[in-house]
């Protein structure tokens, strides 16, 4: 039997609950994002103002998180974001939950708020709410090390599990993400660290000495069989490249396709990106190759800028996503000022990837003359000066501050926004993969490639092969129905809790080795096909968040990708005819009218509880 | 004519260059072109990427971004001012 047990914390009264769930719950939702979605549907009151008490942060592991070494180190937040308004959900790598299981706890649900800023200290089942003026407006960096050495570790990350946030989060800003150890790790996307920020709470600290594999049945059989899974994993040869290069082995590629975004997506694909690519990059400026938490793949890399006018002081975690977004969607080409604002952007405590669109969007309102700023595509210092702005609010930056979607909407040009359920949208252009045409503008948290990542089929052909630039019917069913099924799988991912890279090669992990998993560490009966089903039920949990809050609910292309790309291998590609054919076919599949579940899916599901919300 | 090629991630380690400028014969294959960089790097590429004469399944090739596959594999005629990358696996974009 499985048990999750679970801290709910009142910063208001400061009392804290336990509560314990078991597997009738369990087998329905896991942990992570299934159960947080599945709480968040039962108790955040409809209306409600994300940045109100009445919001909640459901910080979440999973079942298998940190029990094998499995990528399994992971931990999702869900909450109703102040960037779009409805349920989001932001998943962290490093060793928070690791630390956070260790602690005592497999999730903590934070709710109400303080007076004054505090943070909260868990070790070994116990819980300490304590005053945080002295951190706040702290960087990150500098107040994990704070909280590291107030409670007696040493000022090392891997010492213990923290999650905090920066100036960002402390002042609302829409765009701010939780940092976690270790290292730079980042629950970024859909504001979750203003939630944070709105309940006074500037970082979480987690340790103990609990044995996670107590309520396993046979340890040794489930260590033995997990190692074998870790090997086969290990075995792939992206998991291997990904060791070598870390995620931005992407740039080249990515751009070698045309689907490359370049200057707030104007186009696919840039000739001059080549110092921004993974290869450059390992050449001239990484110095170490780092980890998560019980992880076999190890594909973090970490940078250091030594000289010159972009150096900066100790290390910075860099990533394909931030390369992009604060280097060529912003039109900068210089790696040393692109790394230098991902250092920069990591301490304030933003999501690097809506960092970039809102500021891709500035500087397009800029240039249409719309919005009164002396800022230039490519231009490093002025835009190192926005950053800083946005994180404090400060005269524009209190614009910038409220995401990309609000400000389009202020300075009167709502087509400068590039994303989706008011979430600007990641590192490739749906015109040049069209897979991304259906997961993107599908994504029930917007703006979004982790709900089902299109390259895995499209580039890497996991699990099937499909041509990214076929429009025929068959490749339009094709992407339909692999688009559910990684939706399905990647809801999974962020329940179970393991890393969405252990699915980008045919050795990897999916549904039929995590029954195996499931049923030989808690004495499950699942199947596969329980296992998708899983997935199939949390993502319409989230999609029935939306129905409740009457919000995002028809999946909409968004109107510029509707224009064909202008340059590039991709050149005269649109995503219209994937998007509007591929839709029809993704709502007959799932049983959906119009972007909403059904009472047959409902009842099919096992959600009927939520039936009154149709 | 003049080929535009590139060597990705490890290939790029293997080659010790990102960039290169072939000239091959006109009407010049895939296949032909990776004859021509193997006389220039001593058989280096095909060592690595083919097996028997055909790619290994963990790389691709994309000629002016449209991988070979969706083309006439390693048969796909070239024209002057061709760009052909030689891709190995790759992925993840977190």
């Amino acid at each position: 039997m499985a048990v999750f047990r679970v801290a709910r914390i009142d910063l208001h009264t400061e009392k804290v609950t336990e509560e314990v769930y078991k597997d009738d719950v369990l087998k329905k939702f896991l942990g992570g994002r299934g159960l947080g979605s599945y709480l968040a549907l039962k108790e955040i009151p409809k209306g409600i103002d994300p940045l109100s008490p009445s919001n909640r942060l459901y910080i979440f592991a999973g079942p298998l998180s940190a029990m094998a070494n499995l990528s399994t180190s992971r931990v999702t937040v869900v909450t109703k974001s102040p960037l779009t308004g409805s349920l989001t959900h932001s998943n962290a790598g490093g060793n928070f939950a690791y630390w956070l299981r260790k602690s005592g706890y497999d999730g903590l649900i934070i709710e109400g708020a303080a007076e004054d800023p505090v943070y909260i200290v868990v070790k070994d089942g116990d819980v300490a709410i304590k005053p945080a003026k002295h951190l706040w407006g702290k960087w990150t960096g500098a107040t994990i090390k704070a909280l590291l050495r107030e409670n007696g570790f040493p000022e090392e990350e891997k010492a213990a599990g923290a999650a905090v946030i920066g100036p960002a989060g402390e002042n609302l800003v829409k765009i701010a993400g939780i940092r976690m150890s270790d290292y730079e790790r980042f629950a970024g996307r859909g504001g979750v660290g203003a939630v944070m920020g709105s309940k006074k709470l500037k970082g979480i600290l987690v340790w103990g000495t609990r044995d996670l594999l107590k309520d396993v049945k046979d340890r040794a059989k489930f260590i033995a069989e997990s190692t074998k899974l870790a090997q086969r994993l290990m075995s792939g040869p992206t998991a291997k490249a990904l060791h070598i290069y870390g995620t931005n082995l992407l740039t080249a590629v990515i751009n070698s396709l045309g689907a490359y975004p370049v200057r707030n997506f104007e186009t696919g694909h840039a000739e001059e990106a080549d110092k921004l690519t993974g290869e450059y990059i390992k050449k001239n400026y990484v110095v170490e190759t780092h980890a998560c938490m019980m992880c076999p793949i190890a594909c973090t890399q970490h940078v250091m800028v030594k000289s010159g006018p972009y150096k900066f002081v100790g290390k910075a975690k860099y990533e394909y996503e931030n390369t992009w977004a604060l280097g060529a969607n912003v039109g900068l080409f210089d790696p040393e000022a692109d790394l230098r604002l991902q250092k920069l952007a990591n301490e304030l405590g933003f999501d690097t990837i809506s960092l970039g669109n809102t500021l891709a969007a500035a500087v397009e309102l800029a240039k249409k003359g719309k919005l009164k700023l002396d800022v230039d595509w490519g231009d490093a210092g002025a835009l190192a000066d926005l950053v800083i702005r946005t994180a404090n609010r400060s005269d524009i930056g209190d614009d910038l501050a409220e995401g990309d979607y609000r400000l389009s909407l202020k300075y009167g040009d709502p087509s400068v926004f590039r994303g989706s359920r008011g979430q600007g949208l990641p590192a490739y252009d749906p015109r040049a993969l069209k897979g991304f045409a259906l997961s993107y503008f599908t994504a029930n948290r917007g703006g979004d490639h982790l709900e089902a990542y299109s390259p895995t089929w499209e580039v890497l052909g996991v699990p099937e092969k499909v041509d990214p630039l076929c429009e025929t019917p068959e490749c339009i069913e094709k992407q339909a129905r692999i688009v559910i099924y990684a939706q399905h799988l990647m809801a999974l991912t962020d329940s179970v809790t393991y890393c969405k890279f252990a699915t980008l090669d045919h050795e990897g992990i999916f549904e039929k080795d995590l029954a195996y998993l499931f049923n030989l560490a808690y004495d499950w009966d699942v199947t596969p096909e329980d296992m998708l089903a899983i997935g199939e039920r949390i993502f319409n949990v989230e999609r029935l968040f939306h129905v409740k809050e009457g919000k995002w609910v028809k999946d909409e292309l968004n109107p510029h990708f509707r224009n064909p790309i202008p340059t590039g291998p991709a050149k005269g590609h649109s995503a219209a005819k994937m998007f509007d054919e591929g839709i029809k076919i993704y709502y007959k599949l799932r049983g959906w009218v119009d972007g909403k579940p059904t009472y047959d899916v409902l009842k099919r599901l096992g959600l009927e509880e939520f039936q009154y919300l149709l | 004519m003049k080929i535009w090629v590139r060597y990705l991630a490890t290939l790029y380690d293997l080659m010790g260059t990102m960039r290169d400028v072939l000239e091959v014969p006109d009407g010049s294959t895939v296949m032909d072109l990776i004859k021509a960089i193997d006389e220039k790097y001593g058989g280096r590429l095909s060592r690595e990427i083919l097996d028997g004469g055909r790619l290994k399944d963990e790389y691709n090739i994309l000629v002016n971004g449209r991988a070979i596959d969706y083309l006439a594999g390693l048969g796909t005629r070239l024209k002057d001012g061709d760009e052909v990358v030689f891709l190995p696996p790759v992925g993840g974009g977190l």
